[in-house]
């Protein structure tokens, strides 16, 4: 137990000795490895939709993986440690708000700041949304989404020019991540970047509820195991095209 | 007398304007319809490519025979330039920008489906390479012609 930061007055724990600042463990190894793993599909879901149709079922499959990691993320946002919890991250807006006011000499955040949590929860949704509509869209000749047959050419047409258009959309959002936590890391020198490759930030010392000091790395695994046969799953089940009417 | 004149060539221009029209559109039908052939035969191929319906090389050689056939008639029913239409159509402007480009992908086409039919003489690895030939060409003008939402 940590207790005897947390009785100190504050004016002594942001006092110039800094002598509880210290390297603590924010991200759980699940949430690393999933952000990275994140990455890895949507690099390769890019890839591989410029390279042209000998690469669609390997885009196929970066995209059904994206989806189960999206899912993962959604039920790590209730089961995971104190700061890959949305309830933990999710500011108001009127903090959003304040927070942008003083961003440039706000004190680093333990987990998300106010702003980086509404912006991960919109990179989680633009991913999930771009996945979904490529389950229903096809190139018109050979490669269709399990469930492109279950909507008409032109809801599917439709569906095709949403998935091209979120794609921009997850660009400039990757972007200005980038540019964030690049600022952060080497402007506001918060260690961001570090933070998400081994997990720690240095600050000041937290209360107990505030501590993680676990990976629930079974946990993960059986919640990503789920996520992955919940997708594995609905593309299973999908109806087969009318080849014979095609 | 030069009233009723004019009356009769407005009439006559109106007549003109709507035959262009309906030449249009039937332009525009046909080749919708002759698509729709085309994946009439297609689509076969591709649930066998797939493992979904069971491999049938005496109906592929049929099939991409069929294809071979049409594909000639893309370049035959395309002549026309639409761009200027208000009927609803995918083709692009770009088609007859660079018609020699847009005819030398259909011919391409056409060589690949008759390379299917050969091919499907060799067995079914190389039936499938040859299909895979097949459906890039498709694509390849599909991407570069076709409207996209």
């Amino acid at each position: 137990m940590q207790k005897l930061p947390r009785q100190l007055p504050p004016e002594k724990i942001i006092g110039p000795m800094q002598s509880d600042r210290r390297p603590q463990l924010i991200w759980d190894l699940p949430l690393r490895l999933w952000h990275w793993a994140l990455v890895v599909c949507l690099a390769g879901s890019w890839i591989t939709a410029e390279a042209g149709f000998d690469w669609t079922t390997t885009h196929f499959y970066f995209g059904y993986s994206a989806l189960a990691l999206v899912l993962f993320r959604l039920a790590w946002a209730l089961l995971g440690t104190f700061h890959s919890r949305y309830a933990t991250f999710l500011a108001s807006p009127k903090q959003v708000l304040a927070y942008l006011r003083r961003a440039k000499d706000a004190e680093p955040s333990a987990g998300h700041n106010p702003l980086g949590g509404w912006a991960s929860v919109v990179i989680v949704v633009l991913i999930g949304l771009q996945a979904s509509t490529g389950l229903f869209i096809s190139d018109d000749i050979f490669y269709a989404g399990p469930y492109n047959t279950v909507v008409s050419s032109s809801t599917a047409d439709w569906l095709a020019g949403w998935h091209h258009r979120l794609f921009t959309l997850i660009q400039i959002t990757v972007l200005m991540h980038v540019l964030a936590v690049s600022w952060y890391t080497w402007g506001k020198k918060e260690g961001l970047i570090q933070a998400m490759l081994h997990g720690k930030k240095t600050l000041q010392v937290r209360g107990a509820e505030e501590t993680v000091n676990e990976h629930r790395g079974l946990r993960a695994l059986l919640l990503l195991a789920l996520a992955a046969a919940v997708v594995a799953i609905v593309v299973y089940v999908a109806p087969l095209p009318d080849y014979e009417n095609y | 007398m030069i009233r009723s004149t004019m009356i009769f060539a407005l009439l006559f221009s109106f007549a003109g304007a709507s035959w262009a029209d309906e030449r249009t559109q039937k332009t525009i039908e046909a080749r919708q319809g002759l698509l729709k052939v085309v994946a009439q035969y297609f689509g076969p191929i591709v649930g066998m490519a797939k493992g979904q319906i069971p491999y049938d090389a005496a109906l592929i050689e049929k099939n991409a025979g069929k294809v071979a056939e049409l594909a000639p008639m893309i370049t035959d029913l395309f002549a026309q330039d639409t761009s200027g239409s208000d009927y609803a159509t995918e083709a692009k402007a770009d088609i007859w920008a660079d018609y020699a480009d847009f005819s030398a992908k259909a011919a391409t086409t056409t060589e690949r489906a008759n390379a299917l039919v050969a091919a499907t003489a060799e067995g079914r690895g190389a039936t499938m390479k040859a299909f895979g030939a097949l459906g890039s060409s498709c694509k390849s003008c599909h991407d570069s012609y076709r409207q996209k939402k």
